[in-house]
């Protein structure tokens, strides 16, 4: 089955309901939408046994399969081809995609069923369309064989968060908040665009790989290297530049700062939406991207670096915020812009096998935790504030058990999912060799984060279940989900369980199989500088074990202690707890209060106020100095022809100066 | 040009290949049986005919284009015939064709006495616009200042007379008027311009001057490079006003908004396209030798045009004052290949394969913008269309008789609220023409871009390259207005709605509104967006043949300026 089908089904379901799906009665669409999807997962799943079946990759020979559905463009110099790569990571992307992507649709042909937003239903065909559209854009992003044409899916993807954001335009804030998400997101393409452009200059081909005696882009860096310390290109820092630029890109796309904004504000959209979208899939694909470009970051130690500090602030920063807001899908939204920082942190320290292996733990239990989310929203007819809720575990048992078990996996409590993934990521950071002291600093403030990312995780889950309620009206309405959406829920939390065991630190003992992740993996990636031969020397890896182990342990106890904390947080009155400087009494209850908690919340209140007034106004601000610029310019414009006159032959004279008076 | 006898009919047609003019003179006697048919038939004749037969005229000169291409048949004796048909040239007649096919397709209804105008003269409309377009050819043709020169005051004097066309409306009055006053302006700059260049170089046809410019830079050392100089300095203003580049551009949001709005695109597209073509052929062309002088203008102008065209657009709550600014930005966009093409030619060795690629990223951004400006213009039409039906019915209602005096009153930003719900195809395409404005893929815009950013950033012109980014960040802002307009609620009841439901019609009465709905241009007007809209989408697929197309066709440009060195 050629790998184009796997973009062609989802196009294909997008076709039928965009034209068609007014005139079908509900669930009709979803059930269309769904079946494209899964059945593009059946494709992918099925290509990508073949590929592993036919696993005997090596340095020379990659295990890799190109196919080319035609040629695109072939001007002078360019040639760009429509074709496909599979190979170890686009095999994991394309999976996470279409089979996350499957079950959200299925989850949403419930959740969509009674929209109160959209009574009539008018709206409900073209959800499914626009999610169908999403996930053959997202394939294109991932399958590429190429910039450019990662570039259109990347793009593509962009465009249909913007109208899925958007979906309930009668909402203002939702209109507002995919304006800004839309145009957030502009810039970083624009850098990544710039990127891929200078990337052509410099090596002279888009493609990743090159076949035959033809390299691409990302082959050979010993002689392209050259080229990209050449001419003017070379002045202007040469492949520093460029990865900054395609960093820019990864920044807009994957919500990092400064370019963060608009992904807590994209949460405007439908629940499903964010779990498929801003959750496990579109704003990882700056991670993929830097990831497929391993290349080229090897080479550029510096433009590393400042990825690494970019990711730590930003996970930090974001990990604060989540434990200032109540809105549950705020926290949760906050909460993956911190985890995207994490795999940054990885990107960063050259750890790309543990970069993606947290984009595929996380998608797991953030599309979990998401789509818990939304099964509480939908029971509580809409509500978000987590300070109505409390004591909801008695009334939905399986929205309960599987939001506690992918909240213990975001939380890295060990051994669920998140504890491996998150762990290998520190322990990386750790390892680094270059600018050691730097990457150490950012250890401990990933360990740091780690810790308050348990916290909050722990609190937002005893507030939503725990406890008694706190609004009776909305907890006596309250009622689990069908099983169209509590199914996927199931499907997902087994994920989180289990999906750690895939990668499993290199420590002795641990048997071959709890590697495979890596193993499957790591042949993509360029060995870390200075790495190839450190890890062949045992004496060397003899020696990492004991920060291995006391990592490994740090990490599990860290995840733990986080979570009852929060807990226990959640759990005293939310009012209290949660708003920050509230009158609190002095009693015992308020020990933590006045001592780690208290400053924790004064801390993050103030990011909360940083974020929204200051970054928020800066971004913003520019748009309102651009339009006061466009008023004061809009002046000239006096509708007299003697003043139009008058300003041609303004310009006139300062041409003829410049050019004939010399 | 050395003086001459007279020739006789016979021996012009001995001399010079008259075939070379199939697309020209088609279309001028087309343009002539137009005029004629409209002295002699009714007027509801002439609206359901005369459409038509301009069509045919377009059909006929296209092929007449298609049958030249590649040909490269030149009017006259080759080493110096003034007139060609290079695939240059037969490449802008076809962007000329599209701009005039769709702009009589959207004419219809601005044509219709219940528009306003009972009086309009059908056939002297469609007449000038197809005479017009010649003018535009013999622009792209034109080996010679002076041919150059007549063709742009052919499509100009045409575009004064069709800027006032709807003579009611005082605006349009207001438009021609500006428009004739600073062209003439402009006209005089061009042709001073011209005679300084002759007096300097000896000759007016493109490939002497570059000879004697390479050379020289003058025909004698004892003329001063300064008369060259000026001479050059005053051309670009003159061809500046055409294009409308900051800072001669202050009549373009003026006419733009006040001309009717086919007339409108029309302009927007042919007459741009037509001075891009005098660019691409007087600067890296003639004066390719001295692009070192003139270079660093042109990239101040082309910030400016850039800057200047995005930002002020911001502010504008006009639907068409908004896309009057987001013209003069796109033609920075276009002047960014413009120079492209001058710095490969002025690398050593000149890099031709490079500017060759940059000229026809021109040429292919040129297509794009034609084909989304077109449908841009032609939903707003759609909806001046829709309003006025509105303001009929009403006023049907209200006073029971047929006398509302629709004024063309511009189409702002926010009466778009809403109108996803009530026309879902129009706001798609609408949506489709503005993400392919703003540069978005998969879109006709997106590839014009890309091909004249990549050639500017293959020249070094990073930091060109990096304004031109910008402003395309800005651009979204204002393009993604009406986009968010069209598919949020409309604001309240207070709101007249461009296009009404059902309901309010019926309400003024089935029969009169009924018969208002079914007119002809509503059909046209249909047809024209949705080609439009296919045609930006499909160049995802279509660009793999319409750019080595325009490659081909800037081949020639290039070599046969290439030979002056």
């Amino acid at each position: 089955m050629p790998l184009y089908l796997i973009v062609l089904l989802p196009l294909l379901g997008f076709v039928v309901n965009g034209l068609f799906g007014a005139k079908i009665k509900k669930p009709l669409p979803g059930v269309i939408a769904s079946l494209a999807v899964g059945a593009a997962f059946v494709v992918a799943l099925l290509r990508v046994l073949g590929l592993s079946a036919g696993n005997s990759a090596t340095a020379d020979e990659p295990n890799r399969i190109v196919e080319t559905a035609y040629t695109w463009m072939n001007v002078g110099s360019l040639r760009v081809d429509v074709s496909f790569l599979l190979d170890p990571l686009s095999a994991i992307m394309i999976l996470v995609i279409t089979g996350i992507g499957f079950l959200i649709h299925l989850y949403s042909v419930g959740y969509m069923q009674d929209d109160h937003n959209d009574p009539e239903g008018r709206l409900y065909a073209r959800y499914f369309a626009w999610l169908n559209l999403f996930i053959a854009f997202m394939s294109v992003l991932v399958l590429a064989d190429n910039y450019l044409l990662m570039f259109v899916g990347w793009e593509g993807v962009g465009l249909c968060s913007y109208f899925l954001i958007g979906y309930w335009f009668k909402r203002e804030d939702a209109a507002e908040a995919s304006k800004k998400a839309f145009i957030v997101n502009r810039i970083g393409d624009f850098g990544f665009l710039l990127g891929i452009m200078l990337l052509f200059t410099a090596t002279g081909t888009l493609r990743y790989f090159g076949t035959g005696d033809s390299p691409g882009a990302l082959d050979g860096m010993a002689q392209n290297a050259q080229n990209f310390n050449a001419g003017t290109l070379g002045m202007m820092g040469g492949i520093t530049l460029i990865t900054l630029l395609l960093f820019v890109g990864a920044c807009g796309k994957s919500a990092q700062i400064p370019l963060y904004t608009w992904l807590p504000d994209a949460m405007a959209g439908p629940t499903p939406v964010s779990a498929l979208i801003h959750a496990a899939t579109m704003v990882t694909a700056g991670v993929y991207m830097c990831a497929r470009s391993s290349a080229l970051f090897e080479a550029a130690p510096d433009t590393k670096l400042i990825i690494c500090i970019i990711g730590a602030l930003t996970a930090l920063f974001a990990g604060l915020t989540a434990l200032a807001h109540n809105d549950i899908k705020k926290v949760l939204a906050y909460s993956t812009v911190s985890q995207l920082g994490f795999m940054f942190m990885g990107i960063g320290a050259g750890a790309y096998v543990a970069a993606i292996f947290h984009v595929f733990t996380h998608a797991f239990f953030k599309a979990c935790l998401f789509l818990g989310a939304g099964s509480v929203i939908h029971a509580l007819h809409g509500e978000q504030d987590m300070r109505k809720m409390g004591g909801l575990a008695a009334k939905m048992k399986a929205t309960n058990i599987t939001f506690l078990l992918s909240g213990l996996a975001l939380a890295g409590a060990a051994p669920l999912a998140g504890f491996f993934s998150k762990d290998e990521i520190i322990a990386e950071v750790w390892k680094v060799q270059a600018f050691a002291p730097i990457y150490q600093i950012i250890g401990v403030v990933a360990l740091v984060t780690a810790f308050i990312t348990a916290l909050y995780t722990g609190r937002q889950y005893a507030q939503v279940f725990g406890g008694k309620p706190r609004d009776e009206h909305l907890h006596e309405h309250a009622h689990e989900s069908p099983p169209v959406m509590t199914i996927p829920l199931w499907i997902l939390a087994a994920g989180a369980v289990v999906t750690g065991f895939f990668g499993v630190p290199h420590i002795p003992g641990v048997p071959e199989q709890l590697h495979a992740f890596s193993n499957w993996l790591s042949p993509v990636f360029v060995e870390r500088a200075g790495e190839a031969h450190a890890s062949a020397d045992a004496a060397v890896h003899g020696a990492e074990h004991p920060v291995n182990w006391a990592l490994l342990f740090l990490g599990g106890a860290i995840g733990w202690a986080g979570w009852f904390l929060g807990r226990a947080m959640g759990l005293r009155d939310g009012a209290r707890a949660v708003l920050p400087g509230s009158t609190s009494r002095l009693s015992l209850d308020a020990l933590y209060n006045a001592t780690v908690v208290r400053f924790g919340f004064a801390l993050s209140a103030a990011l909360r106020w940083i974020d929204e007034k200051i970054v928020d106004g800066f971004v913003n601000g520019v748009g309102v100095f651009v339009g006061q610029v466009s008023a004061a310019l809009r002046l000239t414009q006096t509708s007299f022809v003697r003043n139009y006159a008058l300003g041609m032959a303004l310009g006139a004279a300062i041409i003829i100066a410049l050019l004939a008076v010399r | 040009m050395t003086p001459q006898q007279p020739l006789t009919l016979e021996q012009l047609t001995q001399a010079h290949n008259l075939a070379v003019l199939a697309p020209e003179l088609s279309l001028t006697l087309f343009a002539l049986a137009v005029l004629l048919a409209g002295a002699f038939f009714p007027d509801a004749a002439q609206r359901r005919l005369l459409p038509l037969l301009a069509l045919c005229g377009v059909a006929v000169a296209a092929a007449g284009t298609a049958a030249l291409w590649n040909k490269n048949q030149v009017f006259g004796p080759p080493d110096s015939a003034v007139y060609v048909a290079d695939n240059f040239a037969l490449f802008f007649k076809w962007i000329f064709l599209i701009g005039l096919g769709v702009a009589i397709l959207i004419s219809g209804r601005f044509l219709d006495p219940r528009s306003g105008d009972s009086h309009t003269v059908i056939g002297e409309y469609y007449g000038l616009m197809m005479l017009s377009t010649v003018g535009m050819m013999f622009v792209s043709g034109g080996r010679d200042l002076l041919v150059m020169f007549l063709g742009i005051e052919t499509l100009s004097i045409a575009l004064y007379v069709l800027a006032g066309f709807a003579r009611r409306r005082l605006m349009s009055n207001e438009a021609a008027l500006k428009y004739f006053l600073l062209g003439a302006f402009a006209s005089g700059f061009l042709l001073y311009g011209i005679a300084l260049v002759y007096y300097a170089v000896g000759s007016t046809a493109f490939p002497q001057i570059a000879e004697v410019v390479a050379g020289g830079p003058t025909r004698s050392p004892q003329i001063s490079p300064t008369i060259l100089y000026l001479g050059l300095a005053l051309l670009v203003i003159g061809l500046s006003f055409k294009a409308a580049l900051v800072p001669f551009h202050q009549w373009t949001p003026d006419v733009y908004e006040g001309a009717p709005t086919p007339v409108t695109a029309f302009m927007a597209v042919g007459a741009k396209a037509a001075a891009f073509a005098a660019l691409l052929r007087v600067l890296p062309g003639a004066f390719g030798a001295v692009s070192a002088l003139w270079h660093p203008i042109l990239l101040a102008i082309a910030v400016l045009t850039m800057s200047v065209g995005n930002i002020v657009a911001i502010t504008q709550d006009s639907l068409k004052r908004m896309l009057a600014y987001s013209s003069v930005a796109h033609a920075g966009y276009l002047l960014m290949g413009v120079l492209a093409a001058a710095s490969a030619n002025r690398q050593i060795p000149p890099q031709s394969d490079a500017a060759q690629n940059a000229t026809a990223g021109v040429m292919f951004y040129l297509v794009a913008y034609a084909l989304m400006n077109m449908g841009a213009f032609a939903i707003l039409v759609y909806l001046e269309n829709a309003r006025a039906n509105n303001a009929v019915a009403s006023e049907i209602a209200r006073t029971g008789s047929d006398s509302a005096d629709s004024e063309d009153a511009n189409i702002r930003v926010d009466e778009l609220n809403g109108l996803a719900w009530r026309e879902p195809l129009a706001a798609a395409a609408m949506t489709v023409f503005l993400l392919s404005l703003a540069g978005i893929p998969p879109t006709a815009g997106f590839f014009g871009k890309l091909y004249i950013f990549r050639e500017a950033m293959g020249q070094g012109l990073l930091g060109l390259v990096l304004v031109g980014v910008l402003n395309t960040v800005i651009s979204v802002y204002y393009y993604l207005r009406p986009v968010v307009a069209m598919y949020s609620q409309p604001s309240g009841a207070a709101d007249a709605p461009l296009v009404s439901s059902e309901g309010a019609l019926g309400a003024a009465g089935t029969g009169a509104a009924g018969a208002l709905r079914a007119t002809s241009f509503s059909l046209s007007v249909t047809l024209a967006i949705v080609l439009c809209a296919v045609a930006v989408i499909a160049m995802v697929v279509l660009q793999a043949v319409v750019f080595p197309w325009a490659h081909e066709a800037s081949a020639i440009q290039a070599s046969s300026q290439v030979t002056r060195l």
